[in-house]
């Protein structure tokens, strides 16, 4: 007998161990919303002395608009059954005792008595998760500006390089980017170079060919550069045709075409004039 | 939406041989059936040689105003006019390529002085041929 | 704590097109989309709800602020009690349309969002929910 209750005992007293070291805010509520116990953490998120809080309303550490409807939430929750949180955990906003407010995130779980029931929530602060997130999101952000750079190389001529796999995101990205670059610019030729992308299947293709539509939309000459013969190929197979775009071998190729449809000349010697040339030929 | 309501967002006016239509507002699809009655009534009774559809003040352009547009594209080639969309917008190009609307035989631009220029070149090439047949003729 | 501002538009006739439009393209501006995002749901917003007025006569649709981890968004559900989409596969096809003009509304709407799920059936009509992500 006496070694059951002592079991009992050591158990309870590590359990109370466990709760006065846990790094998460832990605090009990009845069914009015008043709190009944909390843990050390709960003082040290919130800034008060338990003395301050227990026998108080949970409503305390919220700021508007939980604040002045939590006493509704129980409400509803005791009598629909219909549980909003409960069970679930979500993302809410904690009020500190000198008014500041942070982040946490909330699981909240009913223990049923015979004729009561407590709920008992543990609350974890979530601001450093959430600052890392938008470090890490403002980061992804320029990393993905810098996969679809645009650059002017003459006046009103365009040049999107493409590297890597393009998937519908970057697709999206390159296609709004280069839009308005051309609005800005007010560019007339726009020479996508697809030297750089490993793999041209179906799906890249059609990427390629939204953007290709959409700067003829904007008044632009579309010149994509780059094919490579084992890309040709692929595409020749898919019977992804390519006849209304232009296309060149090369970049060099594609920009003297450029210069050529602008009525501009390249600025280099050799062979300037079969560039011109090869370009008057395509204009017809 | 009453008549006199759709034209105080639309002007339609002629200049330079062109009818220049400006639409600058979301319009109710029953809006743009009547303006596109409005401007081929107009292609019909006056000697214009080409429709600018001025839509740079436009932001949002669906699947039903980008086949009305196609609709007054083809139907004023059939009575003889060319017509030139003008300054469109990075948001409303990447709608309509994603509704898959195609502007075939429709020229683009962004600019309205280049729309004009445009269609000027082609007055001038029907004129040269039309001097031409009148020189075999004679 | 709680779901960021929710906006409901009735749809009941043409001019509650515009509403709607103008309304997402405040929405979606708030929430931080692109420009170019901005217009693209505004026009989804356009198709699904001028579908409601052609095949259902009524109906509205809700804006929902989506924040999840990384990423926010914005779901849009617009819901009628009309007859529903009687062949639906048919319906997402391109140049499909029971409704005298061109059906190109759906698929091109699915192609500018990021998620898309009806719900369709003839006794309670058509759930269009679909989402989009800030890039």
């Amino acid at each position: 007998m006496n070694a059951t209750v002592n079991e009992k005992k050591l158990e309870l007293s590590s359990l109370k161990a466990m709760l006065e070291n846990l790094v998460d805010g832990v605090i009990s509520i009845n069914q009015n919303g008043i709190i009944q116990s909390v843990n050390p953490a709960v003082e040290k998120l919130f800034g008060y002395h338990k003395d301050e809080i227990i026998n108080k309303n949970i409503k305390i550490l919220m700021p508007e608009p939980d604040h002045n409807q939590h006493d509704q939430y129980l409400k509803n929750y005791l009598t629909t059954g219909v549980a909003k949180i409960i069970g679930i955990g979500r993302e809410v906003t904690g009020l500190r005792k000198n008014g500041t407010t942070f982040p946490l995130e909330l699981g909240i779980s009913e223990i049923k008595t015979d004729d009561e029931s407590v709920f008992v929530g543990v609350l974890r602060d979530i601001t450093e998760r959430k600052r890392d997130n938008e470090l890490l999101n403002s980061a992804l952000d320029s990393l993905r500006e810098m996969s679809t750079p645009i650059l002017v190389v003459a006046n009103k001529i365009l040049l999107l390089p493409l590297i890597g796999s393009i998937d519908s995101q970057r697709a999206q990205m390159a296609m709004e980017s280069v839009l308005q670059k051309i609005q800005e610019c007010e560019a007339r030729v726009a020479i996508i170079d697809i030297q750089g992308v490993p793999g041209v299947d179906s799906a890249i293709a059609s990427h390629l060919i939204k953007i290709i539509k959409a700067t003829k939309l904007m008044g632009c000459n579309c010149i994509i550069t780059g094919i490579s013969p084992e890309v040709a190929q692929t595409l020749a197979n898919l019977g992804i045709g390519l006849q209304d775009i232009t296309t060149e071998s090369s970049l060099k190729e594609g920009l003297k075409l450029a210069y050529g449809l602008l009525g501009l000349q390249l600025q280099e010697s050799k062979d300037h004039f079969s560039g011109m040339a090869s370009a008057k030929e395509r204009i017809k | 939406m009453t008549d006199s309501n759709i034209f105080e967002k639309v002007s339609m006016h002629v200049t330079r041989g062109c009818l220049v239509v400006l639409i600058n507002f979301e319009l109710v699809d029953q809006a743009i059936i009547e303006i596109q009655k409005r401007i081929l009534e107009r292609v019909h009774s006056s000697e214009v040689k080409g429709i600018i559809l001025d839509l740079s003040e436009l932001e949002i352009a669906d699947s039903f105003l980008g086949n009305a547009i196609k609709n007054i594209a083809r139907t004023a080639a059939l009575l003889g006019t060319t017509t030139v969309v003008t300054g469109l917008k990075p948001g409303v190009v990447a709608s309509l390529v994603e509704l898959e609307i195609e502007f075939e035989n429709i020229q683009t631009v962004l600019k309205l002085e280049d729309g004009f220029q445009i269609l000027t070149n082609l007055m001038k090439i029907t004129d040269r041929e039309l001097d031409e047949e009148n020189k075999y003729e004679e | 704590m709680g779901l960021a501002s929710q906006k409901r538009i009735m749809l009941l006739k043409d001019a509650d097109v515009i509403h709607a439009v103008f309304e997402t393209k405040q929405y979606v501006k708030a929430l931080g989309f692109t420009k170019v995002d901005q217009h693209m749901i505004a026009t989804a917003v356009s198709e699904l709800t001028k579908n409601v007025l052609k095949y259902a006569q009524e109906g509205e649709v809700t804006l929902n602020t989506l924040d999840k981890d990384l990423k926010k968004g914005i779901e849009v559900i617009v819901k009628d009690n009309g007859p529903g989409i009687l062949n639906l596969e048919k319906a997402l096809e391109d140049n499909f349309s029971t409704g005298g003009t061109l059906g190109i509304g759906l698929p091109g709407t699915k192609r500018i969002m990021d998620e898309f799920i009806i719900n369709t059936n003839s006794s309670q009509g058509t759930e269009i929910k679909t989402r989009k992500w800030i890039r």
